[in-house]
């Protein structure tokens, strides 16, 4: 009888504690904001170890013997001259020799599914009418790649396999919706947008659909670590500050920790920055008069739901 | 082949031999085949066992009209009656003929993986080496070896070659006669 | 806003306080206090599978040979990664600026408006000594940061090696993977008519270049498999007449029959540490698992039952074993504790499973599937959950793993058509997500592949 009793008490204080002081966990100072350091600096000098270490070719009598005890007795070789990468505001190019003699093709093709160029070889299948082992991803693909990544179905579970292929395709005529949505959505905003001319109104709250919009935008540039091991359990925060016109300024992941000592985190953290930065999915449909309300922003990635597990 | 004309001087031989109708050795008889009969002396002993002896090609002709194969469901290595019935033949004749040595290879269809295969043909060989054992075939004579899928005796991708395929086969290896 | 916030909460990763967040809900929706408004909060839970848009310079050379090294070190960067299914080398005739200088800050506009997520560009050296110094920079472009900077010293016939190196050097760095590409593959060539096939021993690069054969194909030769010691080969040779389990020095060649069994020995793997084998071993009808210590040659079995024993593999922490069986009816996965101790069957589908192969990342096992009349390759966890089914075929068979446990090989066998046509076998790899489905180019029709772990 006393136990629920004492927790009680503990829960009632705790409960005017936090009303009086607030949740510590909604401080939004907890959220480390860090310089705008993305991805590691990785200094040549630093790592000649391993490189040296990897051009030891064969431990054996192979003819590469030589080079491979040379390079291990190589002092480290000398760093490459020190870039700086910090320069954050790019472009100094110092040499500008190379005028753009090429026109910048939009997009030479980012989007070739793999799939494509998978089945090199025709398989005669027996039974040529359950031919389906390649020719199955062949024709699920088939109605996706049109739409490239736009496609709902680009968003299918990250893992395959024959059985979910071949029940695949109902589902997928059945999945368009969120496209529809996503592009009626996006024209809402778009209206929107240009209905309201006076920037700076900090009263109005983004709206979920306006999130939705955002998020419809992000999910189309974010490239996921589909096979590493455990890449459902990354779940990876990004602080972004934005600019007016809807280009994101900064993304800084929060978990910097763990991205120094986990190289599979880091891989899906800058997998995440990159979707923020990608230029393709910018700018981001929020309406400039809340401008306030998105300056900064948090996008927690999280793909769990695409493993289906 | 090589032992064909042996067998024939040792048949003409004991001929000879009981043409003679002599109990003694070929010196007694004192004709002019003088050296020869030391050596069909020597024959004569062998002979009675040559008596009931093949050639190994003769040997594995007889067993191919006998049935040299047996064959097995899917995945299966127990024998089917027929199997049986062609193993009796194969007993009766190894029974005869008890120089032979034999050696019996298992086989499966293209339809398993290779290892796995392996086992199955290696099984199946046994499954018939057993057989013959009970018939009263010296366990000694036979030799088993698996090729898995690797050899079909049918090349083909349909029911009728896999059946085929599924196959414990006996090969006639030698004749003690021989050696 | 409320769903914002909770969602902080949950994600605050303060286990702890729990109670806390529970009753700070309870406040927020009862209105008693809200607190600080904070940031936006977006969740982004899907996204997309697609290969990273990459450019791949030339390196840049310093005279005509290291230029053309440059050049072909490049393409073999290029073809490794592209062939991975996880980038796409962007088309060079599209670059704006043709090749950076190693010197100076790439100009990442210039890359970002050919959609080039990443970047890079090196250049090849010749030191005094005669010895080749390859460089090279990885770029994020959006980030405009340095990701990878390194330079390798080797021989200048060595600068395939060095290319498939750095591909490593990059796949690593961008998927916090191991690479796999400095990797060989040994498998069994075939040719001839399908009743009297010759088989030959044969090995090559992973991506196909430096093959050659190893034995002679007089010689029935299956099943082989990599040491991870790299220098030997243990596979099953029908040398003699009798099937056996040999052990064979790639470089010198010799070859060597492991373990005095009175049966025949099949279905060899090295254990992790390289110092044992496990094996099948056929007798009377019956196949056993037994280990053979390589130095001792003292032999140990595992397995006790009538059934076919085979196909036995053992987890990278060398504690347990998986192998297949029939123990039950027909041909199924078990797994088993290394002392022999433990068996318990994993595979439950429909079907019957064979040839389990443990990752060497110990997460999952490949495996061959038949079921109705077709075959299959699949991955399950070693508890037997999670099972998916990658690809099939008439006939696909023997998934061997890539050394980081990412990428799956495996032969295709096509059946033999009534005109006797047909019956080929070629080698094909396939990512584990089911995605990126290759062939694998052999000179002549090819099976069991086994991949050699990293070069140390």
């Amino acid at each position: 009888m006393r136990q629920p009793l004492i927790y009680s008490l503990l829960l009632h204080v705790v409960v005017f504690t936090v009303a009086y002081f607030g949740v510590p966990a909604l401080d939004p100072d907890m959220l480390p904001a860090e310089a705008p350091v993305v991805v590691d600096i990785v200094t040549v000098a630093e790592k000649t170890n391993v490189p040296s270490a990897g051009a030891k070719p064969k431990p054996t009598a192979k003819p590469k013997p030589k080079p491979k005890s040379e390079a291990e007795r190589t002092p480290p070789p000398p760093p490459l001259p020190p870039v700086r990468p910090e320069a954050r505001p790019p472009e100094p190019a110092p040499e500008s020799e190379v005028a753009k003699l090429v026109p910048p093709k939009a997009k030479p093709t980012p989007v070739v599914r793999p799939e494509k160029a998978e089945k090199p070889t025709p398989k005669p299948k027996p039974p040529p009418k359950s031919a389906k082992p390649k020719p199955k991803p062949e024709s699920k693909k088939k109605p996706k790649p049109e739409q490239k990544q736009a496609s709902p179905n680009a968003f299918e579970s990250v893992l395959k396999t024959v059985e979910q292929l071949k029940a695949r395709p109902p589902k997928t005529a059945g999945k368009p919706e969120p496209k529809q949505s996503e592009s009626a959505l996006e024209s809402q905003v778009a209206n929107a947008l240009s209905r309201s001319p006076e920037p700076y109104d900090a009263g109005l709250p983004v709206t979920m659909s306006e999130i939705e919009a955002v998020r419809r935008q992000i999910e189309r540039c974010w490239n996921l670590p589909a096979g590493a091991k455990d890449a459902e359990d990354m779940i990876v925060s990004i602080r972004v500050e934005m600019n007016i016109d809807g280009t994101p300024r900064t993304a800084v992941v929060t978990d910097r920790g763990r991205m120094r000592v986990d190289p599979f985190y880091r891989a899906a953290a800058e997998s995440a920055v990159r979707a923020v930065l990608n230029p393709r999915c910018h700018p981001f449909t929020l309406p400039r008069e809340k401008f306030k309300r998105w300056k900064t922003m948090t996008l927690v990635f999280n793909p769990k739901e695409m493993f289906g597990t | 082949m090589r032992f064909k004309p042996v067998a024939l001087f040792a048949a003409l031989a004991l001929v000879a031999a009981c043409e003679s109708t002599s109990e003694e050795t070929g010196t007694a008889s004192g004709a002019g085949t003088g050296a020869g009969d030391v050596e069909t002396a020597v024959v004569v002993t062998e002979i009675e066992v040559e008596e009931v002896s093949l050639s190994p090609v003769e040997a594995e002709e007889e067993m191919v009209g006998i049935g040299d194969r047996v064959f097995f469901g899917f995945d299966q290595y127990t024998l089917s009656g027929e199997g049986r019935v062609t193993l009796e033949g194969q007993a009766a004749l190894l029974n005869k003929y008890l120089a032979i040595t034999v050696v019996i290879e298992g086989h499966a269809d293209e339809r398993g993986t290779r290892e796995y295969n392996l086992a199955l043909g290696e099984r199946r060989a046994n499954a018939a080496k057993n057989y013959l054992v009970v018939l009263g075939v010296d366990p000694g004579r036979i030799r088993t070896v698996t090729y898995g899928e690797e050899r079909p005796a049918v090349v083909g991708s349909n029911d009728g070659a896999w059946a085929q395929n599924r196959r414990a086969a006996t090969i006639v290896a030698g004749s003690s006669a021989g050696s | 806003m409320i769903v914002g916030t909770l969602c902080l909460i949950q994600t605050s990763g303060l286990k702890r306080w729990k109670p806390l967040a529970a009753v700070a809900i309870w406040l927020v929706v009862v209105g008693l206090a809200t607190p600080a408004a904070s940031d936006l909060r977006i969740d982004i839970t899907r996204g997309v599978v697609q290969p990273l848009p990459i450019a791949v310079a030339d390196f840049e050379g310093s005279g005509e040979e290291a230029s053309r090294l440059g050049r072909d070190i490049a393409s073999v960067v290029a073809a490794d990664l592209e062939r991975s299914g996880l980038f796409q080398p962007v088309d060079p005739k599209a670059f704006i600026q043709a090749r950076p200088s190693m010197e100076t800050l790439p100009r990442f506009g210039d890359w970002r408006v050919i959609d080039a997520q990443a970047l890079l560009h090196g250049r090849v050296l010749f030191l005094e000594d005669g010895r080749l110094r390859v460089e090279f920079r990885l770029w994020d472009v959006f980030a405009e940061q340095q990701m990878a900077g390194l330079a390798y010293f080797t021989a200048p016939n060595n600068w395939r090696r060095i290319a498939h190196i750095i591909s490593d050097a990059i796949y690593k760095r961008i998927t916090g993977e191991d690479g796999y590409f400095d990797t060989r593959v040994v498998y069994i060539a075939e040719s001839g008519p399908h009743d009297r096939r010759v088989k030959r021993l044969a090995i090559m690069d992973q991506d196909g270049e430096n093959h050659r054969f190893l034995t002679d194909g007089r010689t029935l030769v299956l099943t082989p498999r990599f040491s991870p010691t790299l220098q030997e080969i243990t596979y099953l040779s029908y040398t003699g007449g009798a099937p056996r389990v040999y052990i064979r020095n790639i470089d010198i060649g010799r070859q060597e029959v492991i373990g005095d069994f009175p049966g025949m020995t099949f279905a060899p793997r090295f254990s992790p540490d390289g110092e044992k084998l496990i094996i099948s071993m056929a007798k009377d009808g019956n196949s056993e698992l037994y280990t053979i210590d390589l130095r001792t040659r003292a032999k140990k079995r595992l397995t006790f039952s009538s059934a076919i024993d085979t196909s036995p593999s053992y987890s990278p922490d060398s504690r347990q074993i998986v192998f297949n069986s029939d123990r039950g009816g027909s041909q199924q996965l078990y797994v088993m504790d290394a002392d022999g101790s433990k068996v318990r069957r994993i595979s439950h589908g429909k079907g019957r499973y064979a040839t389990p192969v443990w990752s060497p990342r110990g997460d999952l096992l490949a495996f061959t599937k038949i079921q109705g009349g077709k075959f299959y390759i699949g991955v399950m966890r070693p508890d037997g959950s999670g099972e998916r089914l990658l690809t099939e075929g008439y006939h696909v068979e023997a998934p061997t793993w890539a050394p980081n446990g990412r990428v799956l090989m495996f032969f295709r066998q096509e059946p033999i058509r009534k005109d006797g046509g047909g019956g080929g076998s070629r080698l094909f790899s396939i990512d584990l997500t089911g995605r990126n489905e290759r062939e694998i180019p052999t000179p002549l029709d090819a099976s069991d592949p086994a991949w050699s772990p990293l070069h140390p």
